[in-house]
């Protein structure tokens, strides 16, 4: 979370609580275009040049809301085009997940270096003097770059004794770790969907709000609202997301009230992932493979498979979180519909592969879900509640902290074998993790358990929280203490059969 | 001083938690800075939903600084009338 951006975040989260108003009272979508005035009201801007125009980006917000793709100013008809194929109660969207709003980019240069205001024209003028290119001159204004010229290696930012040279990028490309935003024609963002990882970093980094992901909260609702039986799992970085007087058991009620049968933390699979990710460890490493990277995160994940191919085959075959919970509701209730609450967008994608999409139905963000709380009137703190929750174990709920991961395992690993010595590296960013596989493809890694997390601080940094990692790394600490099992191994909630052999 | 900040769903939703980051932030850096009022004292609530956005719309964040209520609540209009507040002695003598 860009915490510093309220307005862009805030204009966000209106947007979702929007869209679940409008499926839960059963509205007519076709009077999407009412909501824009209602989101925007009055003939002042208020954060960009004017209501008009900010009226059309909240517009292309919504749709994407509802699943539909972004459109660009060519293409912008009525805002309610192409919205019957997305009134329905099953998952819709379709790849991109993640797309720049055309009309909101501000066209930001790829790399530029500029003179500002701060140039006194000085007589030694060193900028000019170390230019190897020629392209500064002096003039009346003070020193001038001559684009054509430049070739931005920065050298007279470096001499300037006023700093009056800046050198600036996009803050959506500087944010994206695997090179995956480009130019339009019009000098847009674009992103190229063969590279992009779906982590989200754009999305919280651009300073206009020009990147967002698609939504399912409205096909949830309908999904809810229909009669469909639907089960939520949650996340382990939820604990603290949803008002800092609300307590995990409050969470869990508040989510029965918005109409769905019952809660499981996915801390639960968690608790598989651990026994078998330790499992693999030891059956694996050294001797067959020389590392082991952790699985969970999909970015991550995702990143490896599409740059690193010759090492992807060390990435853990054990399934995520998500999909061990997951099966585990669909064992207990074959027929119900299962949606995944999150910090993270790249599961959206995750849902959608082929060995995941039976069973994940929908997957939704704590922001989405604070949308729906804030529809529904739904106040979690002041419900009353009996009882603890007690799907996970101590290490299960630490996944939700960057190092979690590899800490579970670890532990595991010296249950299985307290001889068993285990080095692991934690990595935290995206950018972080490409450079740490280009030292693992040179086998400068072997023998390590390597936690991948495509966000800074690990899931409680994610693209769909409320609140700063700062104040969730607390509050998950807190709650992992409550759990009555110390080791995954103690969960009695994994059916016997699921345990790992 | 008294800060209520409330936490409810709309609140939080609209970024009630970065109000209160922000104040925990002012209470380690600038209010321990000489010139500070030596009476002055911040105490910083949190609430469950006061109801405000229940009487009026749009209202979110909701922040009560000494009785009175502050709608739209943003970080840097609350950081100054606790600022304004905390440096008193020296603005006015």
């Amino acid at each position: 979370m860009r915490e510093f951006y309220n307005d862009i975040i805030n204009i966000r989260r209106m947007v979702f609580a929007a869209i679940a108003r409008i499926a839960y009272e059963d509205e007519d979508l076709k009077k999407l275009g009412d909501e824009t005035y209602r989101l925007i009201p009055g003939e002042k801007a208020h954060y960009r040049e004017n209501v008009f125009r900010e009226r059309a980006v909240i517009g292309e917000r919504l749709r994407l809301a509802l699943g539909l793709d972004a459109r660009t100013a060519a293409e912008t008809g009525p805002i309610s085009e192409g919205i019957e194929n997305v009134d329905v109660d099953t998952r819709v969207y379709t790849p991109p997940l993640v797309s720049v709003i055309k009309i909101a980019c501000e066209a930001c240069a790829e790399k530029t270096v500029f003179v500002t205001n701060n140039c006194r024209k000085c007589l030694a003028h060193p900028c000019k003097n170390v230019c190897p290119k020629n392209a500064i001159t002096i003039e009346k204004s003070g020193a001038v770059i001559d684009q054509a010229k430049c070739i931005k290696c920065g050298r007279c930012k470096t001499e300037c004794p006023y700093h009056a040279i800046v050198e600036y990028g996009r803050p959506c490309a500087a944010s994206c770790g695997v090179n995956a935003i480009k130019s339009d024609y019009l000098g847009r963002a674009e992103i190229d969907d063969s590279k992009c990882v779906a982590c989200g970093n754009c999305i919280q980094e651009c300073p206009f709000g020009a990147i967002s992901d698609k939504s399912e909260i409205f096909q949830l609702i309908k999904a809810i609202t229909s009669g469909k039986e639907v089960y939520a799992i949650i996340a382990p970085s939820f604990v603290g997301q949803f008002g800092a007087l609300t307590t995990p058991e409050q969470v869990f009620d508040g989510i029965r009230e918005l109409g769905i049968k019952d809660v499981v933390e996915v801390g639960l699979g968690a608790d598989l992932t651990t026994l078998n990710e330790a499992k693999e460890f030891v059956e694996t490493v050294p001797e067959k493979d020389p590392f082991m990277g952790t699985s969970c995160c999909y970015s991550w994940k995702l990143m490896v498979e599409k740059n690193f191919p010759e090492i992807n085959d060390y990435i853990s075959e054990s399934s995520t979180p998500m999909v061990y919970t997951s099966h585990h509701i669909k064992k207990n209730h074959p027929d119900s519909k299962v949606v995944f609450i999150g910090p993270c967008i790249s599961k959206k994608l995750e849902a959608l592969q082929d060995h995941v999409k039976d069973y994940v139905d929908f997957v939704i963000t704590f922001e989405e879900l604070m949308g729906m709380f804030v529809a529904k009137e739904i106040e979690p703190a002041e419900i009353e509640v009996d009882g603890k929750i007690k799907d996970a174990s101590v290490t299960g709920r630490g996944y939700a902290v960057g190092g979690g991961v590899a800490q579970a395992v670890k532990e595991r690993i010296h249950e299985i074998n307290p001889d068993m010595d285990v080095k692991v590296e934690c990595i935290e960013g995206l950018a972080e993790c490409v450079k740490i596989m280009r030292l693992a493809k040179l086998g400068m890694k072997n023998g390590l358990l390597l936690e991948g997390m495509a966000c800074k601080n690990g899931c409680i940094g994610g693209p769909g929280t409320v609140v700063s990692a700062a104040r969730a790394r607390k509050s998950v600490a807190t709650f992992s203490k409550e759990s009555p099992y110390k080791s995954p191994a103690d969960n009695d909630n994994i059916n016997p059969e699921d345990m790992p052999k | 001083m008294k800060i209520v900040v409330c936490v409810g769903s709309n609140c939080t939703m609209m970024g009630a938690d970065s109000i209160i980051a922000s104040l925990e932030n002012l209470k380690e850096t600038i209010l321990k800075k000489e010139g500070v009022n030596p009476v002055f004292d911040l105490d910083i609530e949190i609430a469950r939903c006061l109801g405000e956005c229940k009487i009026k719309k749009a209202v979110s964040p909701v922040v009560v600084v000494d009785g009175v209520i502050y709608h739209n609540a943003s970080r840097e209009e609350i950081m100054s009338v606790v600022l304004d507040a905390a440096f008193d002695n020296i603005l006015t003598k």
